[in-house]
């Protein structure tokens, strides 16, 4: 049974060579910034219990997780998530905050059949466990834009929203539930007519106030002058707080420099009840897809332990390796030019090794495995080198300037 | 500024979408003479189209190589939704039903009905809220051929005059939904090209 021997799984791709050396560039320009700004690294397994991802309100779409059965009938998964598991190990291991954690790693989520999704895909992320407030938010945001910045990617939009801003208002209009989620799935869709019509069939159930605001929301989306619109609309006062953490997240970042790369939806909505403040979502231009994906998710560590406020983010390094490689010629920047290829029999070969560290005539000298010095020369004339050394004895050894038909000149060089 | 590209579904729609962009007075006129192009520019307003197969139209915008799709309300409910559905465009008006030869109801109620479709995903979701446990086949087209032939039990299928249905000897026993042309955007280029898509939006609301 082989018939599959020599693809790829649907969803996942090979790297290779210059694509595999960016992408690592880019984690590791991220690790670093993520160190500069006190995050520290841990890692968790691939594979984690199903349990751990079963839960009311979770982010994850349960049909997406690759599932399988261990030896004692348990169900495991390949993790769709990183920032859960953190909560989990917090909960059991680490027990006591704030503390700022970051990772890095491949999550796995079985997409729809030929849609052009990955189902493996590399994320780095930031993690704030046990603290509460808009530092904790400041301080992830921050880096996160730092981190970017530091790998090569500059045309991005950081969208912030607000979980509390919404759900206070829905959670006073005196709508069936249905019928709040039906409004929720219109503003969420920016189905402006959509929303007209609701609004209007149910005129009279509605105060100016939240007749006024549900009517704009779905257009309350931009820079600041969002904020600025929405305090004059703004009638409650769970919201009023909210927008206010809105605001003092956005000015922070402001007065550091970093207003360009932020814009503003209030009406981000979520379908599940997984953020419990702020929501951030990135996205870059020439992309379709989301980049960065965060927020604060208050409720998640009580799942695991103690109840513990908590906010992070994860940066999807696919796609910005996918954004990068449009950009650069890969073959330029990474191509270890080898200038000359160095030959010696097996005997002599620990003499080839030697000479290859000490580069002589200063360039750059590969060592060939081929059988014999005519074959390591139609490997030159093939690729374009020319210079070949072919070590004669333990006395020293030819160096022959080649071009693409011979050698053209042979000097013969005596170890000292 | 950057050229705002649209994806039109092909076809019935499309004609009727011409004629909404004609009336709010933008030009068309490379998409009434095509010859052999693929990407129609207007003349007065700062928009490419480009033409494509319902399910297709979805597909670029979800991947954002265009910025907004023009598409039928059920290809949206039988595809994955990533994108912002914003407007009615009340053209291409019509609705989801199940239809059958006589005699589709006097099944007994244990019966497991076969349901033949172009729609699988809208036909289980139907069947599934009404609490009924159904086998769905999937039909490319002329779905009215599957009862006839003794394929299915019943068809889920879009219904505009009903003719279609009349001619074969069907009847509508359940209407499900309205559908009708809706705009959806990219959601990234909701956020990033803010002024032209809600501009866009607006003339196109005046048109309708």
């Amino acid at each position: 049974m082989n018939k599959w021997r020599n693809y790829v799984v649907d969803g996942t791709e090979d790297l290779l060579f210059e694509e595999c050396t960016l992408k690592n560039e880019i984690i590791t320009k991220m690790k670093n910034t993520f160190e500069t700004y006190d995050f520290l690294e841990i890692q968790t397994p691939t594979l984690e219990y199903y349990d751990v991802f079963n839960f009311l309100n979770k982010p994850i779409d349960e049909e997406k997780i690759y599932k399988f059965i261990d030896y004692k009938g348990r169900i495991l998964t390949l993790r769709p998530d990183q920032t859960i598991p953190i909560a989990r190990v917090f909960s059991n291991k680490i027990k006591q905050g704030p503390v700022l954690l970051s990772y890095c790693g491949q999550i796995f989520r079985s997409n729809q059949h030929l849609n052009g999704k990955s189902n493996e895909i590399t994320q780095c992320g930031l993690e704030v466990i046990g603290a509460a407030g808009g530092k904790a938010e400041v301080l992830l945001l921050l880096t996160a834009i730092k981190a970017l910045k530091d790998s090569g990617v500059d045309n991005f939009k950081l969208e912030l929203g607000q979980y509390m801003f919404y759900e206070s208002i829905f959670e006073e209009l005196p709508l069936a539930q249905e019928e709040k989620e039906d409004l929720k799935a219109i503003i969420k869709s920016k189905n402006i007519g959509g929303l007209n019509k609701f609004l209007k069939q149910r005129e009279t159930l509605f105060s100016l106030n939240q007749y006024k605001l549900l009517e704009k929301l779905p257009q309350l989306f931009g820079g600041k002058e969002v904020i600025e619109e929405c305090e004059k609309l703004v009638y409650n006062e769970k919201s009023r707080e909210a927008l206010q953490n809105l605001k003092y997240v956005y000015e922070s970042l402001e007065s550091l420099g970093y207003g360009d790369y932020l814009s503003i939806d209030l009406a981000l909505i979520q379908t599940m009840d997984y953020y419990t403040g702020i929501i951030f979502k990135g996205y870059v231009n020439s992309l379709g897809e989301e980049i960065i994906s965060g927020g604060r998710y208050d409720s998640l560590l009580g799942e695991f332990g103690d109840s513990v406020p908590a906010a992070g983010l994860a940066i999807n390094i696919d796609q910005i390796t996918k954004l990068l490689k449009q950009n650069i010629d890969l073959k330029l920047k990474y191509s270890n030019k080898v200038e000359g290829i160095i030959f010696s029999s097996e005997k002599l070969f620990d003499l080839a090794i030697k000479l290859k560290n000490e580069s002589p005539e200063k360039i750059n000298w590969k060592i060939s495995l081929e059988g014999t010095f005519e074959a390591t020369l139609e490997y030159c004339y093939k690729n374009g080198i020319n210079k070949a050394i072919k070590i004669e004895d333990r006395n020293g050894y030819y160096i022959c300037d080649l071009n693409d038909k011979g050698i053209i000149e042979r000097r013969w060089v005596c170890y000292e | 500024m950057n050229n705002l590209r649209i994806a039109l579904t092909k076809g019935r729609l499309e004609k009727d979408v011409v004629k909404i962009l004609k009336n709010v007075g933008i030009d068309v006129s490379e998409l009434e003479n095509k010859g052999r192009k693929l990407i129609f520019r207007s003349q007065n307003y700062p928009i490419e189209i480009v033409l494509a197969k319902a399910p297709d139209v979805i597909t670029y915008v979800e991947h954002g190589v265009v910025d907004i799709g023009i598409v039928g309300k059920d290809t949206i409910m039988e595809n994955a939704q990533d994108f912002y559905e914003v407007m009615d465009l009340g053209v291409g008006k019509c609705f989801f039903a199940v239809a059958s030869l006589d005699g589709y109801d006097n099944k007994p109620s244990h019966y497991r009905k076969t349901i033949a479709s172009k729609y699988p995903k809208v036909t289980h979701d139907y069947f599934r809220q009404k609490g009924e446990d159904v086998d769905i086949i999937k039909i490319e087209g002329s779905v009215e051929l599957a009862p006839i032939l003794g394929l299915a039990d019943g068809i889920v299928d879009i219904v505009e005059t009903g003719n279609t249905l009349r001619e074969n000897g069907l009847k509508i026993y359940e209407r499900i939904c309205d559908i009708s042309a809706r705009v959806i955007v990219n959601k990234a280029s909701m956020k990033l090209k803010k002024s032209e898509v809600m501009n866009l939006v607006e003339k196109l609301q005046s048109g309708i």
